[in-house]
C-alpha cells in the first residue's frame, strides 16, 4: 500500500519539475517581450553611453537570449539566481529573507482560515436552513466578495487608526518583544485569511451536505455512532477529498495575494519585492521571484495529493 | 416568437434562477448598475473630470451626495463612471478568457496525443503562477489601459477554461451519437463544431459568469496598484487608492468605490452560484425539496 503511494508521489514529483521547467521557459520568453531595461531604469536619465554598455555587459544582458537562459538556469542547479540590478545585491539572498517574511504571514492566515472556514462551514451545514446558516452564508459570500485591499483599509482605518491599538505598517521586530512582533503581522494576516476563509466555510458546507445525505451516514446513525464520531469520521472524512482541492488552490492563491496585503501595510516580503521589480524592470528577480513562487505551488499541489491518497485509500490505489 | 418566450418562461435555468429572491435582487441591481454605467452621461449629476478647487473634499450633501475628491470632481459621478470600467473589463477578459480555452481545449481533447500533452502542460505552468501575479507579469508586457488590461487578466484565466472543455471533451467524445455522426459520414470537424462544441458551452458559461466578479476584483487590485487603468480615467480600483491618503480626514472617498466593487462582485457570485446550480445535472430535482424545508422551518 505505501508503495503505490511512493510511486504516486514519485510520479509527481516528475511532473512538477516538468512543469516548473516550462515555467522558466515561459517566463523568459515572455520577459523578453517587456518593454524597457533594468540597466537603463537603474541608472537614470543622466547616464551616459558607456556607463550603460558597462553595466550591460557586467550583469550579461548583451548576450543572446539563449545564452542568458542557459546561464540562468545552470545558475539555479548551483542555487545561484543572479544579482539585481535594483538592488545590487545577489538575489537568492534577497528573494529567500522575503520569502521567509511573506511566509511568516502567509502560513499562519492559512491555518487561520482553515481552523475557522471548516468550522463553520460544518455549523452550517448541521444547521441548515436555520437562522445561523443564512448568517455563515452571508458572511461567506461577502468574504468572498471584498476587494482584499480594501478590507485591509478599512481594519486600518478601524484598528490603528480609530482604536490605535494595532500598528498600521510594517514589520516589528523580534528584539522589542513577542507582541511588538505578533502586533505586525495580525492585520495583514487577517485580511489575507479573509476570502480563503469564505471559500473553506462554503466548500465545508456544501460538501458536508452532499455526505449527509448518504446511506452510510444513516446507517451509522442507526447503528448508534455518537454525535461527534458521525461528524468527524462518518462526514467530514468523506467531505475533505473537494475541501483539500480547495485547500491546495487557494493556498497558491494566498502566495499570489501577498503581493496586495504586502503593499497595503508595507511589509518587505516577496510580493512588494516582486512588484518593486516588475515597475522597475529588474527582469532576473521577476523571473526568479515567478520561479519561486510557483515552486511553492507546486509543494502545495504535491501536498495536496498526498493527502488525497492518506485520506482515500481510492485514490491512492487507482 | 411566442413559442420562444414560452419556452425561456418555461426552461429550468430560469425557473431556478427566478426561484432564489436573492438572485433575483441581484439580477435586478446588477441590471440597474450596468444601466447607470451605460447611460452614465444622462445618470450622472456632474462631469467626473471637471476639476473644481473650490470644492475639494466636501462631505456628504444635497449637492454632492457622496462629496468630493481631493481635485474637487463628485465622487458619486466618477464612481457611475467607474462602473464602465469594472463592467468592460469584466465582460471582455471572461470573453477573452473563455474563447480562447475553449479553443485550446477542443483541440487539446480532440487532438490528443502530444498536442494535447503540450497545451496541458502549459496550461499547468500557467496555473502554477497566481492569477494575479501572472495579470501583473502580462500587465507590464502589454502595459497600462483597458485594452491591455482586459487582455492580461483574460489571458491569465485562460487554462481554468481549457481544462474544462477538454474534460467536457473527453466525456463526449465516446457518446453514442458522436459515433453515429461518424458513421454517417461527419468528418472529424464537423464532429467537434456540430456536436462536441455546443455540450461544451454550458460548462464554460458557468465557468464565465463565476468569473466575473473575480476580473473585476483583478482589475480594482490592479488600478489599486497603479499598474492598471491610467488616470484620470475613473475606475474603482483606483479611486479607492486615491482616497487611501485621506482616510483619516475623509473615509468616505475610499469607502464608497469598495462598497460597490462589493456590490457587484457579491451580485455576480450569487448569479454564477445559481446558473451553476441550474445547471448541475446532479442537482436536479432537489429545489422543490429545499423550497419545502424551508417554508417548515419558516413555521
Amino acid at each position: 500500500m505505501n508503495k503505490k503511494l511512493f510511486k504516486m508521489i514519485g510520479k509527481r514529483i516528475v511532473q512538477s519539475v516538468i512543469v516548473l521547467f516550462i515555467v522558466t521557459l515561459l517566463v523568459f520568453l515572455l520577459m523578453q517581450l517587456v518593454p524597457g531595461d533594468p540597466i537603463v531604469n537603474f541608472l537614470g536619465a543622466n547616464a551616459t553611453e558607456e556607463q550603460i554598455a558597462h553595466y550591460t555587459e557586467m550583469f550579461g544582458y548583451d548576450q543572446p537570449a539563449l545564452v542568458q537562459y542557459g546561464k540562468w538556469i545552470a545558475g539555479l542547479f548551483h542555487g545561484e539566481m543572479g544579482r539585481s540590478v535594483a538592488l545590487q545585491k545577489d538575489i537568492t539572498e534577497v528573494i529567500f529573507q522575503r520569502l521567509g517574511v511573506t511566509l511568516s504571514i502567509v502560513l499562519p492566515a492559512f491555518v487561520l482560515a482553515v481552523v475557522f472556514g471548516v468550522v463553520l462551514g460544518i455549523l452550517a451545514a448541521k444547521n441548515r436552513g436555520s437562522r445561523l446558516d443564512t448568517v455563515i452564508s452571508f458572511f461567506a459570500n461577502i468574504g468572498m466578495s471584498m476587494p482584499m485591499f480594501w478590507f485591509g483599509m478599512l481594519l486600518i482605518m478601524l484598528f490603528a487608526l480609530k482604536l490605535g491599538i494595532l500598528p498600521t505598517s510594517g514589520l516589528g521586530n523580534k528584539a522589542d518583544g513577542m507582541w511588538q512582533y505578533i502586533s505586525h503581522l495580525i492585520l495583514p494576516m487577517t485580511v489575507l485569511a479573509m476570502g480563503p476563509l469564505a471559500q473553506f466555510t462554503r466548500q465545508t458546507r456544501s460538501s458536508m451536505l452532499e455526505v449527509i445525505r448518504q446511506d452510510y451516514v444513516t446507517t451509522a446513525k442507526a447503528k448508534g455512532v455518537t454525535k461527534k464520531a458521525l461528524t468527524f469520521r462518518h462526514q467530514l472524512r468523506n467531505a475533505l477529498i473537494p475541501i483539500i482541492t480547495v485547500m491546495g488552490v487557494q493556498l497558491g492563491g494566498m502566495i499570489g495575494g501577498t503581493v496586495l496585503v504586502e503593499s497595503i501595510f508595507v511589509v518587505p516580503g516577496l510580493g512588494n519585492l516582486m512588484i518593486t521589480a516588475i515597475k522597475g524592470r529588474d527582469f532576473m528577480v521577476v523571473e526568479n521571484g515567478v520561479l519561486i513562487i510557483a515552486i511553492a505551488v507546486a509543494v502545495c499541489n504535491l501536498v495536496v495529493d498526498i493527502l488525497y491518497g492518506i485520506i482515500d485509500p481510492r485514490i491512492r490505489n487507482d | 416568437m411566442k413559442k420562444i418566450w414560452k419556452k425561456i418562461k418555461n426552461s429550468r435555468i430560469v425557473k431556478v434562477l427566478f426561484a432564489r429572491k436573492a438572485v433575483v435582487v441581484c439580477l435586478i441591481i446588477l441590471a440597474l448598475m450596468i444601466l447607470s454605467a451605460v447611460f452614465a452621461p444622462l445618470v450622472s449629476p456632474y462631469d467626473p473630470y471637471k476639476q473644481d478647487l473650490k470644492s475639494m473634499l466636501l462631505g456628504i450633501s444635497p449637492e454632492h451626495w457622496l462629496g468630493t475628491d481631493p481635485m474637487g470632481r463628485d465622487l458619486l459621478s466618477r464612481i457611475i463612471y467607474g462602473g464602465r470600467v469594472s463592467f468592460i473589463v469584466g465582460l471582455v477578459s471572461v470573453l477573452v478568457a473563455g474563447g480562447i480555452g475553449m479553443i485550446l481545449g477542443l483541440i487539446a481533447g480532440m487532438a490528443g496525443g502530444i498536442i494535447d500533452a503540450f497545451i496541458m502542460r502549459v496550461t499547468d505552468a500557467m496555473m502554477s503562477v497566481p492569477m494575479i501575479i501572472m495579470a501583473l507579469f502580462l500587465g507590464s508586457i502589454l502595459g497600462k489601459g483597458l485594452g491591455n488590461i482586459c487582455l492580461a487578466i483574460g489571458i491569465s484565466m485562460i487554462p481554468s477554461y481549457a481544462r474544462v472543455t477538454r474534460g467536457q471533451v473527453l466525456t463526449v467524445r465516446e457518446m453514442d451519437y458522436i459515433t453515429a455522426g461518424t458513421l454517417c459520414g461527419a468528418s472529424k470537424l464537423k464532429n467537434t463544431l456540430v456536436h462536441i462544441l455546443p455540450n461544451c458551452i454550458s460548462a464554460n458559461i458557468v465557468l464565465m459568469t463565476m468569473n466575473l466578479g473575480n476580473a473585476i476584483l483583478n482589475e480594482a487590485a490592479l488600478s489599486f496598484l497603479g499598474m492598471g487603468i491610467n488616470p484620470p480615467t475613473a475606475s474603482w480600483g483606483s479611486m479607492v487608492n486615491d482616497g487611501y491618503k485621506y482616510m483619516s480626514s475623509n473615509p468616505v472617498i475610499a469607502i464608497a468605490p469598495g462598497v460597490f466593487i462589493m456590490i457587484v462582485v457579491l451580485c455576480f457570485n450569487m448569479v454564477g452560484d445559481a446558473l451553476r446550480d441550474a445547471m448541475d445535472p446532479k442537482l436536479r430535482g432537489t429545489l422543490g425539496k429545499k423550497k419545502k424545508s424551508r417554508k417548515k422551518e419558516t413555521a
